[in-house]
Formats: C-alpha cells, structure tokens, sequence
C-alpha cells in the first residue's frame, strides 16, 4: 500500500465520518461578525437532567445540542456549533456559551432512544434558558433467523427494520430508518438481531442493499424479501414498544433476482472540493411513496453514472438530488422519473439536476413606542436568531417532486434569512416564536422593480401597484430555481397568551377536539395572521400563545388532520370560503374573549355545545 | 490488532466506487475470460458467489465499473466473461469459511487481464471457520452495547500474526452484551475489548475502559488465551470490565501572542507523546475548537503528559476549509494526574499565507480543467524552531482548489515549505479516466525547486502549480525465467524520459502482469525491481486499535506527486536488471513484455 493510497483512504474514511456531522459553513465573515456582536448577554446555557421512563437518573449518556436552522457558523463544538456534552451521575447536563439560536437537544446511549417531548408546544426545540428533561429509554428489539428455501441459515443477509408509523400503525414524524442506521446482518446461524428501535410500527427486510452503497454480499442484487417471506407490499406490519423484545421473526428467504435500474445523472456545474456533497439517487414507490433503493453516488466529473441493484418488478419514480455544503445554495434535484420494471434491467436514465429556489428577506421588529407595560417585561429576553422561520407549501399544490421537507431557516442577528430547496409552486412562510412576547403581524414581500426579471405577466405592465404582495394571505409562488429576494417578516412586541379547558355540555364529540381563535374585528377578517387553531389534550386543555391582542371569538371544531396539532399557524392556507365559514359560525355561537397587550390567561373555561366540523 | 479495521476499510472503499456501471465499451472479441475453482478441503464448493471488482490502481477511490459477479457449480467452478482489459481483485464472497492459499487474503486476489485473455485457475481454497461468542459486561456488570470485540492471533510464543477471514464488518456485542465472532481461522487468539488510548469518548459512549483481555485482565500477558479449531465453537469467552478510566479535562483559552487578545474558532489539537495528533474538533463538554471569546475545553483525557497546539484540519470536503485557521503555534505541554488542566494559554501567532493558482498545461478542454476543483493543494513546513520537539517539525496545511484553479494556504509559521498537489480519491482524483501530474511549480514565473522559506506573517503571492493531464496506460507482463527468492514481490517502475510527472511504481501480480494508468504521454523507462513481504494486508502493524479514524490524522499530509514508492528501501532484493524504454500517448495503451533471467534453484 503507497502512502498514496493510504492518503486518500483517509480522506474517504473522514469524509465518511463527517457525513455525519450537520454541514459546516465556510462563512469567515459571518464567525468573525458573530464575534464581534457577541457580549455576555447574549450568551445562554440549557441545563437539564436525562432520565430513564421511571424517572431514574441516566449517568454517562451523551447529550447532543445542536442548532437548528442556522446558515452560518454551525461548527460542531463551538459556540454556535453542535455540542455534547455527558450527564453526570445525578443524570444533569449543563452546556454553556450558547450563542442565541434554536436548538434540538436530544440524548444517546448505545441501545437506547430518546422518547419525543411530553409538551407537543415545545416541539422539541429549546432556546437557552430553557431547562430541558429528556426521556431515555431501552429501545425495542426484532430478533430471528433468515434461512433459504431448504431451511438452512443464510450467513451475511443484510437485514433492516424498516419503520412504517407509529405503535399504533399511523404515520408520524419520525424517519424510517432504525436502530442507528446500523449494519445489521445475519451471522454465521443466520440469526440477526435488531435492538435500540422507536417504539413503532415496523416491517422487516432481508437481503437487497437498504443499509448503503457498501454493504455488498452474496445476497444484495437479490430483490428483498419481507417478514415472513413475501414482497414489500405483503409484509406483516410489527409493533415494536420501548424495551421491548419482539422474537421468531424468521424469514424465508426468496432469493429473487432483483433487477438494476442504471443511468446517468447529468450536472451543469462541476461541484469543487470545498463544496463537495454527494448526488443521492432514489427510487420510490409510484403507488405508496416508500422509499424502495437509494443510493449515494461521488459528485465528481464524469463519475456521476449510479445503480440501484436488487430491485423487484414494480412501478416507480426516481430523483436524483445534489447536496453540498454551501449554506447559501440550494440543492439541486432531478424531475421525477416514472420506471417500470418488467423483469429485465432498466439502464440508460439520465436524470438532470436543477437547482431548487431560494427565498431570502429580513425579520424585524416592530417596537412599540413609549415605555413598555409593566405585563410585557419578559423573564429573558428574545433575540432575533431564536425565530424559526419555515417555507410550507399551499395546501392545494401537494404535487411535491420530493417528499423531503424544506428544513427551517433562522435569521442572523441582523435579521437576515434564507430559505432553501424549494420547489416551484406555492408557498407560505410559517415563523415559529421563541419566548412569550412576539407575534406575528405581517408578512409581505416587495418586488424591487430594479432587480425584478423582466416577465411576460399582467403585473409586469403595473409594476408599481404589484409591488406589494401579502404572503399572509395570499402565499407566494415561486419558478423553478427562483432566487426569490424581499420577504419581510414583522414581529410585534405585546403577545397575547390564553391557556384552558375545554368544557362540552352534554355528549363529547367524536374525534380529536381543536379549538380555533376567530378576529372578531370586522377589519380583521382578512388577517389570517389572527386566525389560529390548538388541538386540545385528553384532559380537554388547549392552549395558544404568540397571538396578537384584540378581540377573539372561540369556536370548537374537530381537528381536520393528524399531525396538525398545537400549532397556531396550521391555518394559515385557510381559503377565503373556508375563512368566512369559520368566522360565521364562530359569530353565530358568540363566545369572545378580549385580550389586551402581553395578557396571559391560564384558567379559561370554555364552554361550548358541540364541535364545528371544518371541511376540505 | 491484526484484525484490522483499515483491511476492512480498504475492502470497503474499493466497493464503495462500485456503484456505477461501465460505461466503456469494449467490442466482444477483446472481451476477457477468468476462471477458477474454489474447494473446501479437497471437495468442490458449489454456490459460492465471486466477485471481480475492478481495481484502480492509481486511484483506488471509486471507480465507474460494476463489480462482476459469478457463482460456483456443481463442480466448484466459476467463470466470469466478457471482462474489460484491467486489474481486478476476485473474491470469493463467503464469512462462514476462510479462504486459504498462498496470497488470498480477505482482499482476495489479484490479477492484471490483458484484451481476450483467458486468465485461467484463479482458485482458492476454503477451511470452514471457527466460533469465539461470549457476553462483555461492566464494572457493574451490566452489558456493553456495541461494543467491538479485537481479536488477535498469537503464535505458540503469544506473539501476534497476521490473520485473514471472519467477517470484514468486524464483530460487536449486541444489547444483551453478546458477541459472536465467527469465520475465524483455527489457532489460539486473544480476545479483548475497550480502549486504552484515552482521548474523548465516542459520541454515545457512556464509559472509557482500559483494552481489557478475557477473562477481565487489563495486562496482555495475563490473557487467557482460546484456542479455536476449524469449525469448531468456544463458548463464554467472556470480559468483564473493570473500573471505567477516570478522564479529565483542559481547559483554557488561545490568545494572540502580539496582542494578547482572545482568537476565536482556532482549532486546537491535543497531541499524547511524540507528537501523535490527538482529538481533534468535538469532543464531549465542548471539543477542541475555540469559543468567541477564545476559550476552549477538551474533555475525556486520560492521565499522562500532552501537548497541545493550533492544528490545521486534515483535508475533509466541505468541512475542513471552515475551519482552516490563519493562527499556527508553539505546542504547549501539560500533564493530567489526578485533575482537570486549567488555564492553559496558548500563544497563538498570524502565520504566513501562500496563494496561487494551479494550471493545466496546455490543455483548453474545459472538461479537463473543470477537474481542478478535485485537486488540494499540500503545503509541508518546517519550522525554524522544530527543536521545539514534540511535533517533528513537520506540520502540515492545505488548501483545496477552487474551480478556477486557485489556492490559499494559511497559518504557516516561519520556516521551509515544500508544497505538493493530491487530489479527492486519489492522486489525480479526477473522475475520468486519466489524471493529474505536477510538471513543475513557478514564483512570479521562475521556476521552484524543493522548499522554500517564508518568513513570520509572509504574503506569499504568484505561486503557480503547473500540471498535465495523461490518459496514457502502460499495460506489461513479467516473464521469468528461474525462480524468485521464496516471498520475493516484484515492483515495475515507470520514469517519465521526456514526459512530465514523477516515476511511478506498480506491483507485479501473481500472473506476471502490471499496469499504469494516467500516464502523460512520452517515453518512459520501464523497470524492474523486487522486494521481500507479504502480499495484500502484509502491513498490519499488531497492536494497532480503530485503525481507520485515527490515521485521519494525516489527512493531505505528505503524500505528494512524488511519493509513489512502494516497499520500503530496506527490504529490497537483488536481481538482475532489467529496463525498457516506452512510449505512451493519451488514451491509448501501450504494451510491454519485461523478462527477467534468475537462476533456477
């Protein structure tokens, strides 16, 4: 071996290794800007203790921090950056110097996973100052044996859990990928075993090339197959619960042979080393979405030619996506491609990659003048950079080309953001509010008529009177590639907050209770930024925070989805005949409340006879 | 610890690049044969998978062509057809069995095939393996998850061997704290567990544990030692670890060593003993990197004497120009004994910068050019005041190279430079099928040779580093007459006459065949040379634990155009000398017979 050779391992192996780590940002200017504003108070802690599900101490477990949304200055240990830190033996964590940002902090032990936040309000997301409990309990276990047609143990089967919804088999939040992304594979009695799982809903999988582009064996060009012995579509669905062991998961190996779907992913531009990221390539499912065979192919000169081995006969639709390490750039993605597989390998795809767009503006602050109200002093004060600013698409256009969710982006301390990877189409901006003081008051977007592309639309003949869009109510669309500039966010200082109960006379609805908050100013009626929805917990409380002060109306209704919980913003894509709707039926039942600037309400009872059925 | 993680490492890299199809064409008369047979003792194996994966041997990052694979008959035979003029590595894809015979490691075998060759009884000979599982337990006896179990082979004396087979995923404790190694060759091992290097915890580590021997011994020589025989079980090699290492902590801050003002975000590295690179970025309680205000806390070190000094990452993608520091500075020592280090100063100083751009010569391709953005360049110093010690002198920095072939290097100290050029996979690291050599490097023109000072805070500008792009291959074959000294290796040396680029060696495989690819076109001498060792994996040094990782150290280091030798000077073999001159031209192959005469034995 030359050190040649040994050099360039090592630059893979760390590249490997790195992969792992949240993408870095070479912005010197920003560190260094960073640094000159930072001064004592703007630097926070998040202290808080790790747990086992009865509440026992967990010693010695790594805690992870890291910010969320932060284009720049995300170096892992740093001010800034992600950090770990261990707890000690009374289970308590203490990191400090935290520069202002969101952060997700969750904890780690080989074996054992985080539960997600009791508090769906707090979303996982802490602010420094914050004190933190983390529930770390045993994951769950599959085990059992794979074996061919003849019943003997098959030695060196890849095998995947793959996670399809929770316990109680509905989809959720959480990544299919299990157990740490581990390299599980049946040993030399074809035993496998699968430990440190969410609790959830899994199927099982053997064979086929679903742990990543290096796990080639006897068996990965072989189409997998599914617990106990059957294609995807026919797999028994498991329950999987913390600490739990489920055991005989003994599969039948089928020893199908898959098929290679093959091509090209042709680039426009070369990506350099300091940007260097990687092309994923991924074949869905056309009828479900699921993720069937990915693949992570070098982004370098001609080498950009991928396979995906060991695929069943089916219908399906494959992306290419570009990712670097840029934080001002976006991804670049392929359109989707339907393929067909027939019982032969599908070569020659060529998937072209362009960028997906940008979205860029300023957060500010709108300060109310004179002295503030004695209500509106805050325990700590906000900062800018803790504002969670998230691109959502109109709920109408849900043709995404990729699944993948636009991450947040946080502004600077000067209140400058950017959003990326994003497709074209429609979009709201979502803001999530650190504190108790800020709300929301407009969201509007400028065209500056001097940068705007010249367009062939009618608002390009009156560029004056078009010059002002209200995101607010009317979203905003975006073409392919768009680097969209002009976006202001204006916060509010004197948020109101109202906790309760709901108190039903008389039979309890059916289905999950949301409560909705109504303007009850007739000139509000536009203002979607003052309609908001809770969802309420079993014990019927519900709460709402980060609202503007005024006069509300409070209507129950059932909750139009799961997964739209708690948030004040998931109307925000209400059309004007649902809105009017809303509002007329909140009229008619009449229950207000006022609230004035920074007036926090714990104890509201509201009563109400039944429950207003929102419909799509 | 022989089995080793950088074996399985390479195994994986030259997989890694195999995702990808061939997108060569090659008309069918040209098309090779390779065929071999693969027993079990002397029975033939039926249904055993080969592979025959491409090698590169001037790039072995990825490459573009699918490994082939065939599976074994009725009769043990396997055939693979239609195979591309290369150099290939077979293997036979099995865990249960060991692969014995003369140079198949678990790298398998090695062969060069020439257009239409009929490579024939490329066999291999498997032993079914033996079993060690056991359980690893705590101090408190609770199980260790994950927990990666190092086998080491010993002799009757207890010295370690080499050893090949078990699984090239390595063996780990599941979350009971159960293990099971299998696909071991029959001998007597040492079975061991944890880590005695110090250094932080690994993220979801709860503990730090000594290297612990089965049964629950920390000193080697106390080791049980179990003996497993071919396919045979040993049960309950157990380890029960004692009490966890008690780590420490340094804590302190980088100031400027003119100013005395705090430096923010330089990365620090602590170094144990000879100026070994320690952790480097995050470690628990806040890692290796300064704060805002220049303060800095690096958590999990074990008791013993360290040094610690600005370090320049190693060369990682999109991550290492991020932290690429402008600082450089004398190491500074201190000693954990029973407590956390604090308030330890580290006097940082502005280093010298070096800019430039790298140029290829001659070529307008623009395809060829846009390849320069896969190239880093290296920039070697050696200090003035290396007497410092600890660190060798030597400190190496790098720059990646932006597309328009442009470079900074920076936080050099005063002292001589050497700068060299390496790229991302390889050297050349660019995607096609040729590569990049250095012909030359220019100051404001006037051409450079070997080092060259710079002083405290020097703006080093102009430098230029000029390359070629060769697609030439030189393809040859080895015919010896006699016999070679038992264990005896033969390196081919190609030395560019009139063309530009460093020699460049290749190794010689069992069927007397060689390859050069990415050559720049012109004469080259074409020669011969032997040295002794092993074959693949023949340099795994016993002891050695978590390889991979830790030589990341070395990142860009060294490595330059130039230093493609390979044995090392002390094991050469004398035989007579053979030379040939030949010429290459870009993309196309020229072939080359060598003859060597020794006398018969």
């Amino acid at each position: 071996m030359t050190s040649q050779f040994r050099t360039s391992l090592v630059i893979a192996l760390l590249a490997a290794l790195f992969g792992l780590v949240p993408a870095q940002s070479p912005d010197k200017a920003q560190a260094s800007s960073d640094q000159t504003q930072a001064n004592a108070a703007r630097i926070g802690s998040l202290r808080g203790r790790v747990t086992n599900s009865d509440g026992q101490p967990m010693a010695n477990v790594t805690v992870n921090i890291s910010p969320i949304g932060r284009a720049a200055g995300r170096r892992p240990g740093m001010p800034g950056g992600a950090v770990q830190t261990i707890t000690d033996d009374e289970g308590n964590f203490q990191v400090d110097g935290l520069l202002p940002a969101s952060y997700a902090v969750s904890s780690a032990a080989p074996g054992y996973v985080t539960l997600p936040p009791e508090d769906e309000n707090s979303a996982g997301i802490y602010h420094p100052g914050d004190s933190v409990l983390l529930t770390l309990v045993k994951g769950g276990v599959i085990t059992g044996k794979v074996m061919n047609s003849a019943g003997e143990p098959l030695t060196g089967v890849s095998v995947n859990a793959i996670r399809v919804g929770n316990v109680d088999g509905e989809a959720d939040a959480t990544p299919a990928a299990a157990g740490f992304g581990r390299n599980w594979r049946t040993n030399d009695l074809g035993l496998w075993r699968i430990y440190g799982l969410v609790p959830g809903s899994y199927i099982v999988q053997a064979g086929g090339r679903s742990g990543g582009p290096n796990q080639f064996s006897e068996f990965s060009e072989d189409a997998p197959t599914f617990y106990p012995s059957s294609v995807r579509d026919a797999a028994v669905i498991l329950t999987v619960r913390a600490g739990e062991e489920v055991s005989g998961i003994d599969i039948r190996y089928r020893g199908e042979k898959g098929r290679t779907v093959s091509g090209r992913v042709v680039a426009r531009t070369e990506s350099g080393f300091a940007n260097f990221g990687g092309i994923q390539i991924s074949l869905r499912s056309a009828a479900s979405g699921a993720q069937i065979a990915t693949t992570m192919q070098m982004d370098r000169g001609n080498s950009r030619g991928f396979a995906l081995y060991g695929i069943p006969d089916g219908d399906y639709e494959i992306v290419a996506r570009r990712s670097g390490f840029n934080p001002l750039e976006s991804d670049e993605v392929s359109a989707p491609r339907r393929v067909s597989v027939r019982g032969a390998d599908v070569s020659g795809l060529e998937l072209t990659l362009a960028p997906l767009a940008t979205v860029s503006g300023k957060v500010i602050i709108e300060k109310k003048p004179g002295a503030p109200a004695a209500a509106c002093q805050p325990q700590r004060a906000s900062f800018i950079e803790e504002v969670l600013l998230t691109a959502q698409r109109d709920e109408a256009a849900r043709e995404a080309l990729s699944p993948d969710v636009p991450r947040p982006a946080a502004p600077a301390a000067n209140g400058e953001f950017l959003l990326r990877n994003l497709e074209a189409g429609r979009w709201r901006i979502n803001a999530l509010l650190p504190g108790e003081s800020w709300y929301v008051r407009a969201i509007s977007l400028s065209k500056a008529p001097a940068s705007a592309p010249v367009r062939k639309t009618a608002a390009a003949t009156q560029p004056s009177a078009a010059s002002v869009i209200n995101v607010a109510r009317d979203g905003f669309s975006l073409r392919a590639g768009e680097k969209l500039k002009g976006l202001t966010v204006t916060l509010a200082e004197g948020a109101a907050s109202l906790k309760g109960k709901v108190v039903t006379d008389g039979a309890k609805p059916a289905g999950r209770i949301g409560v909705y908050l109504v303007p009850a100013e007739k000139e509000s009626a536009d203002d979607l930024l003052r309609y908001a929805l809770a969802g309420t917990r079993s014990d019927g409380s519900f709460q709402f925070s980060h609202f503007a002060p005024g006069r509300y109306y409070l209507l129950a209704g059932t909750m139009p989805e799961a997964g739209s919980s708690g948030s004040a913003l998931s109307l925000s894509a209400l059309d004007n005949t649902r809105r009017a709707t809303l509002r007329r039926e909140a009229e008619a039942r009449g229950i207000a409340i006022d609230l004035s600037p920074c007036q926090r309400v714990t104890d509201y009872q509201f009563r109400t006879a039944g429950a207003f059925e929102i419909r799509k | 610890m022989l089995r080793s993680v950088r074996i399985a490492a390479v195994l994986l890299l030259l997989v890694a690049g195999s995702e990808a199809p061939a997108q060569t064409v090659v008309s069918a008369e040209k098309r090779a044969t390779v065929t071999g047979s693969i027993k079990v003792g002397d029975s033939p194996m039926p249904g055993i998978t080969v592979m025959l994966m491409p090698e590169r041997q001037q790039r072995p990052g990825p490459s573009q062509e699918t490994p082939l694979r065939a599976a074994t008959d009725a009769g043990g035979q396997y055939r693979f057809t239609g195979v591309a003029a290369g150099r290939y590595r077979v293997v036979p894809l099995t865990e249960v069995y060991v692969v014995t015979g003369s140079e198949a490691g678990p790298g398998g075998s090695v062969i060069t095939v020439e257009e239409g060759q009929a490579v024939t009884q490329v066999d291999f000979r498997l032993t079914r393996g033996g079993v060690i599982t056991g359980r690893i337990t705590d101090h408190e006896g609770r199980p260790m998850i994950a927990e990666r179990i190092t086998l080491t082979l010993v002799d009757e004396n207890n010295q370690a061997q080499q050893f090949n087979g078990g699984s090239r995923f390595g063996y780990e404790t599941d979350d009971r704290g159960i293990y099971r190694a299998y696909g071991l060759k029959a001998g007597r091992y040492l079975v061991s567990a944890g880590n005695d290097r110090g250094g932080p915890l690994m993220p979801g580590r709860r503990a730090l544990y000594p290297r612990t021997f089965h049964p629950d011994v920390t000193d080697q020589s106390q080791a049980t030692i179990v003996e497993v025989s071919a396919g045979g079980v040993t049960e309950n090699v157990d380890i029960r670890f004692g009490e966890p290492l008690k780590t420490y902590s340094v804590a302190g801050r980088a100031v400027d060593a003119d100013t005395g003002q705090p430096v923010a975000f330089v990365l620090l590295s602590v170094g144990r003993g000879r100026g070994g690179f320690g952790p480097a970025g995050a470690g628990p309680g806040g890692g290796g990197i300064t704060s805002d205000s220049g303060e800095f806390r690096i958590a999990g070190l074990t008791p013993g004497r360290y040094n610690l000094s600005v370090s320049q990452p190693p060369p990682v993608p999109g991550v290492s120009a991020d932290l690429m520091s402008d600082y450089y500075s004398e190491p500074v020592s201190f000693e954990i004994a029973d407590a956390d280090a604090t308030g330890i100063e580290v006097r940082v100083h502005r280093g010298a910068t070096i800019t430039g751009f790298v140029v290829v010569e001659g070529a307008a391709d623009p395809s060829v050019a846009a390849g320069l953005s896969q190239l880093v360049v290296n920039a070697a110093s050696r200090s003035q005041s290396s007497n410092q010690g600890q660190r060798g002198g030597m400190r190496p920095t790098f720059s990646p190279v932006a597309p328009d072939g442009s470079f900074r290097i920076s936080g050099l100290p005063p002292g001589r430079v050497t700068l060299s050029l390496n790229g991302f996979g390889g050297p050349g690291g660019f995607g096609g099928a040729g590569s990049f050599s250095l012909l030359r490097i220019e100051r404001n023109g006037a051409p450079l040779t070997g080092d060259f000072n710079v002083t405290s805070g020097e703006q080093v500008a102009g430098i230029r580093l000029v390359v070629a792009y060769g697609s030439g291959v030189i393809s040859g074959r080895v015919n010896i007459t006699g016999t070679l000294p038992a264990g005896a290796r033969l390196t081919v040396t190609a030395k560019p006459l009139n063309a530009g680029g460093q020699a460049r060696n290749a190794g010689v495989d069992a069927r007397g065949q060689f390859r050069f690819e990415g050559l720049l076109p012109g004469n080259y001498e074409v020669s011969l040379s032997a040295v002794s060792g092993g074959g693949f994996g023949g340099r795994q040094q016993p002891g050695g634990q978590g390889a991979g990782a830790r030589q990341g150290r070395g990142g860009g280091q060294g490595a330059g155009q130039g230093a493609r030798q390979g044995g090392t000077p002390n094991n050469q073999i004398s035989i007579p000398e053979v030379r040939q001159i030949v010429t290459v031209s870009n993309g196309a192959e020229a072939g080359v017979t060598l003859t060597l005469n020794l006398p018969q034995q």
